[in-house]
C-alpha cells in the first residue's frame, strides 16, 4: 500500500450544540482525510453535519452553543484544535480558506469588493496601497471580473459575480486547502457551470486541495476525486468517486441515488427514502439510519455499526455486510 | 381527434414600469395545456416564469393578452366572476417557509379556502374535510393543531398542496414546489403530486429551474429566456433534440451523474441581460455562440419547425 500525502486529516471528530431544547449531536466521530491536490466531496442533506464539520476546520464553530467534544484535526501534522486563537488567525485564509454558500450574505454591503478582497491578504501581509490595488486587480481578473469593477459595491454585482468575488477572497492568500460550502447552490445552472469550471481551473493552477460540500450528487460527479456521504453526523460511506458512483454500498447512498430523476430514463420511478432525518437531539439507538432503512434488521436497531472495509479506499458503516450474502438492490443492477 | 385543451394562453404580456424604463417580465408568450397533462416551464432566475404563472391566475394583472380556461377568456371576468373561477385554478408556492401564515395552525390554514367558499355547512363537516385532505397528502392526523414552525419543509409543502386541493381544482400552477427541499423529500413530494394528478385528472403548470425534475415530471416543456418562450416540445423530444442554442446550453450545463460520460459542455459566456428596454434583436443574441448580424436586428418568432416542436430562432431554420 502506497502512503499518500494527506494535507488534512480529521480523526474521530465530535461536536455538539448545547441548546435549551437539548444537546444536538451534530458531528459524531467523523474520520476523513484529504489528499494533496484532490477534491473531497462531502455529501448529505440538511442537518447532516456537513457545515459544522467545515466550520470546525477553521475553528469557527459558534461557541456557545457549539462544543468540540473530541477528536483531532491535523493540518500538515499539527492538531489545530490545540492552537491558540492567535495561531488560528494566521492559519485562516493562508492555510485554509472557505467559500460560503450564499454570496448574497457573505459580502459586506458597505465596503467595495476591492476593499473586501484586500482585507483578506492585508491580514497576513503588509504592503503599500499601490501594491495592494495591483494584487486586487490580479485576483479579480483571475476569477473573470474586469479589474475596473474593484470600486463597486456588492449590490452592483449579480449572484454569479458575487460568488466569483467570494472565491477571489478565499484564494487571495493562495491557501493550501479550500473549503467550498455549497458554492453553487444559490446560482442558476448555466452560471453554476461557469463557477465550477473556474474553481476546477484555479485548484489546478494553484495546487490547492479542496473540500466540496454539497447536496448535489451531480456536482460531486463533476468535481470530486473522493466522496464522503454524511448522515446524522457520521460518515456512512466513504470512497473514491468510482467506488461510490459505480459500486454504491450503503443503503442511504442508494436511497439518495434512487431519489433523483434519471435523465436517460423518464419512466424510471422515483423511489424516495421514507420518513425524515432523525431529530439530532434524540438520535435513534443503533444505526441512525435504521428507522428509514429498507434493509434494517432487529440488530441494526440496537448496535452501532462499525466501519466495514471493501477495499483500501471504500468504507461503509452498515452492519448487514457482516452477513456474507448481503447486498443492496442497486449493487446487482 | 382534437386535443382536449384546458388552458390556452395567447400573446400574454406583463410589463412593469420601473424608474429605468419598461421591464418586460413576460413578453408575448402563447401556449396551451391539455387536460390532465403537465406543462413544465423552465428557465433561470428572472426569466419571467413565475410572473407568467401568476398572471395566468390573475394574482397579478397581465398587461395584455388572452387566457382561455375551459374555453372562456378569464381576463374578461370581473372580480366576482374571477373569484368563482379561481376555485378551479390554484397555486402551490415555492417556499413552504414563507407561504404559510405562522400564526395559524395547520387545520386553520387548510380551512381557509373551505371557509371562503363556504363549502362546509357546519363545524363537523369542515373538520372532516380537513382530515380527508390531510390524509390525501400524507399528513398524520395528530398534526391537526400544530403550527408550521414545528414542521420540516416536506410536511409544510404537503400543507400547501392540501390547501390547493381543498377546492377540488382542475388546474394547479406549481411554482418551484420542490426547490427548497432535500432530494429524498423532493422525491416524496413529486410522487405525491404524480399520484394526485392520476387520481383527480389534474392539469399542472410546473414551473422550475431544475431540468432533471422537469424532464421527469412534464409531458411538454416550455423554455423561457428573458420573458420570452424560446422553445417548446414534448419532454422526450426537447431533451433528445434541443434546437435553440439556449436550450442546448442549458441542457449541457446539467451536472451528469455518470462519471464515465464525457460530456461536451457549452459553457455560456456572460450573463442574462436586463429585461428593461429590450433592444429590437433576438433576446439571446448577446450570449449566443451562433449569433449573426441578422439576429441583432430581428426578433425571432416561435415557429413550428418539426411536428409539435416550436423554436424561436431564425438560424435554426436556415
Amino acid at each position: 500500500m502506497e502512503t499518500k500525502k494527506h494535507v488534512l486529516e480529521i480523526k474521530d471528530l465530535s461536536i455538539i450544540y448545547d441548546t435549551e431544547e437539548g444537546v444536538v449531536e451534530a458531528v459524531n466521530g467523523v474520520n476523513l482525510h484529504l489528499e494533496s491536490r484532490h477534491t473531497l466531496g462531502l455529501v448529505g442533506e440538511t442537518g447532516a453535519g456537513k457545515t459544522t464539520t467545515a466550520l470546525a476546520l477553521l475553528r469557527l464553530v459558534p461557541d456557545p452553543p457549539g462544543v468540540i467534544k473530541g477528536g483531532e484535526i491535523l493540518i500538515n501534522g499539527t492538531n489545530i484544535l490545540c492552537n491558540s486563537e492567535k495561531e488560528m488567525e494566521r492559519i485562516r485564509g493562508k492555510e485554509i480558506a472557505m467559500v460560503f454558500q450564499d454570496p448574497m450574505t457573505a459580502l459586506d454591503p458597505v465596503f467595495t469588493v476591492g476593499e473586501q478582497i484586500a482585507e483578506s491578504f492585508l491580514q497576513h501581509e503588509k504592503m503599500s496601497k499601490a501594491k495592494a490595488d495591483e494584487k486586487v486587480s490580479q485576483l479579480l481578473e483571475m476569477v473573470g471580473i474586469p479589474a475596473s469593477r474593484a470600486h463597486e459595491y456588492p449590490h452592483q454585482f449579480s449572484g454569479g459575480m458575487k460568488q466569483r468575488v467570494v472565491i477571489a477572497i478565499a484564494l487571495a492568500c493562495n491557501p493550501k486547502i479550500l473549503i467550498a460550502d455549497e458554492p453553487t447552490t444559490a446560482l442558476d445552472v448555466t452560471i453554476q457551470a461557469q463557477v465550477l469550471a473556474l474553481m476546477k481551473r484555479l485548484r489546478d493552477d494553484n495546487d490547492t486541495s479542496m473540500i466540496m460540500i454539497t447536496h448535489d450528487l451531480g456536482v460531486v460527479a463533476e468535481t470530486c476525486d473522493e466522496v464522503a456521504v454524511m448522515y446524522a453526523g457520521r460518515i456512512v460511506e466513504y470512497g473514491t468517486l468510482r467506488d461510490v458512483f459505480k459500486g454504491v454500498k450503503h443503503p442511504y447512498t442508494e436511497g439518495l441515488f434512487n431519489s433523483l430523476p434519471d435523465l436517460k430514463n423518464r419512466q424510471q420511478k422515483l423511489r424516495p427514502i421514507p420518513g425524515l432525518m432523525p431529530d439530532p437531539t434524540d438520535l435513534p439507538a443503533g444505526c441512525t439510519f435504521s428507522p428509514r432503512c429498507p434493509y434494517a434488521t432487529e440488530r441494526c436497531k440496537k448496535e452501532r455499526p462499525a466501519p466495514y472495509r471493501f477495499s483500501d479506499t471504500h468504507v461503509v458503516e452498515c452492519l448487514r455486510y457482516d452477513e456474507p450474502d448481503f447486498h443492496i438492490d442497486r449493487g446487482t443492477e | 381527434m382534437m386535443p382536449d385543451i384546458l388552458l390556452e394562453v395567447k400573446n400574454l404580456k406583463k410589463y412593469f414600469k420601473t424608474s429605468k424604463g419598461m421591464l418586460h417580465a413576460v413578453d408575448n408568450i402563447s401556449f396551451s395545456i391539455e387536460r390532465g397533462k403537465t406543462l413544465g416551464v423552465v428557465g433561470e432566475s428572472g426569466c419571467g416564469k413565475s410572473t407568467a404563472g401568476r398572471s395566468i391566475l390573475r394574482l397579478i394583472e397581465p398587461t395584455s393578452g388572452e387566457v382561455f380556461f375551459d374555453g372562456a377568456d378569464i381576463l374578461k371576468l370581473n372580480e366576482r366572476e374571477m373569484r368563482q373561477k379561481r376555485s378551479n385554478m390554484q397555486i402551490i408556492f415555492q417556499d413552504p417557509f414563507s407561504s404559510l401564515d405562522p400564526r395559524k395552525s395547520i387545520a386553520q390554514i387548510i380551512a381557509e379556502p373551505i371557509d371562503i367558499y363556504k363549502l362546509a355547512s357546519n363545524k363537523k363537516e369542515k373538520e372532516k374535510m380537513i382530515l380527508t385532505l390531510m390524509d390525501t397528502v400524507g399528513l398524520a392526523r395528530r398534526l391537526y393543531s400544530t403550527y408550521p414552525h414545528e414542521l420540516d419543509g416536506g410536511r409544510r409543502q404537503r400543507i400547501g398542496i392540501a390547501r390547493a386541493l381543498a377546492l377540488n381544482p382542475q388546474f394547479i400552477v406549481c411554482d418551484e414546489p420542490v426547490s427548497a427541499l432535500d432530494v429524498s423529500i423532493q422525491a416524496q413530494i413529486l410522487n405525491l403530486m404524480d399520484e394526485l394528478q392520476k387520481e383527480r385528472g389534474l392539469t399542472y403548470m410546473f414551473i422550475t429551474h431544475d431540468l432533471s425534475v422537469v424532464h421527469y415530471f412534464s409531458d411538454e416543456i416550455a423554455v423561457m429566456y428573458l420573458g420570452g418562450l424560446v422553445e417548446k416540445a414534448s419532454a422526450e423530444e426537447l431533451f433528445a433534440r434541443p434546437l435553440h442554442p439556449y436550450t442546448q446550453a442549458l441542457l449541457s450545463s446539467i451536472p451528469s451523474l455518470d462519471i464515465d460520460a464525457k460530456t461536451e459542455r457549452t459553457v455560456l459566456a456572460g450573463e442574462v441581460v436586463s429585461p428593461i428596454n429590450l433592444p429590437n434583436e433576438c433576446r439571446f443574441a448577446k450570449r449566443c455562440p451562433y449569433a449573426t448580424s441578422h439576429c441583432r436586428d430581428h426578433v425571432p418568432e416561435l415557429k413550428e419547425v418539426l411536428p409539435n416542436h416550436f423554436v424561436a430562432c431564425d438560424m435554426e431554420r436556415q
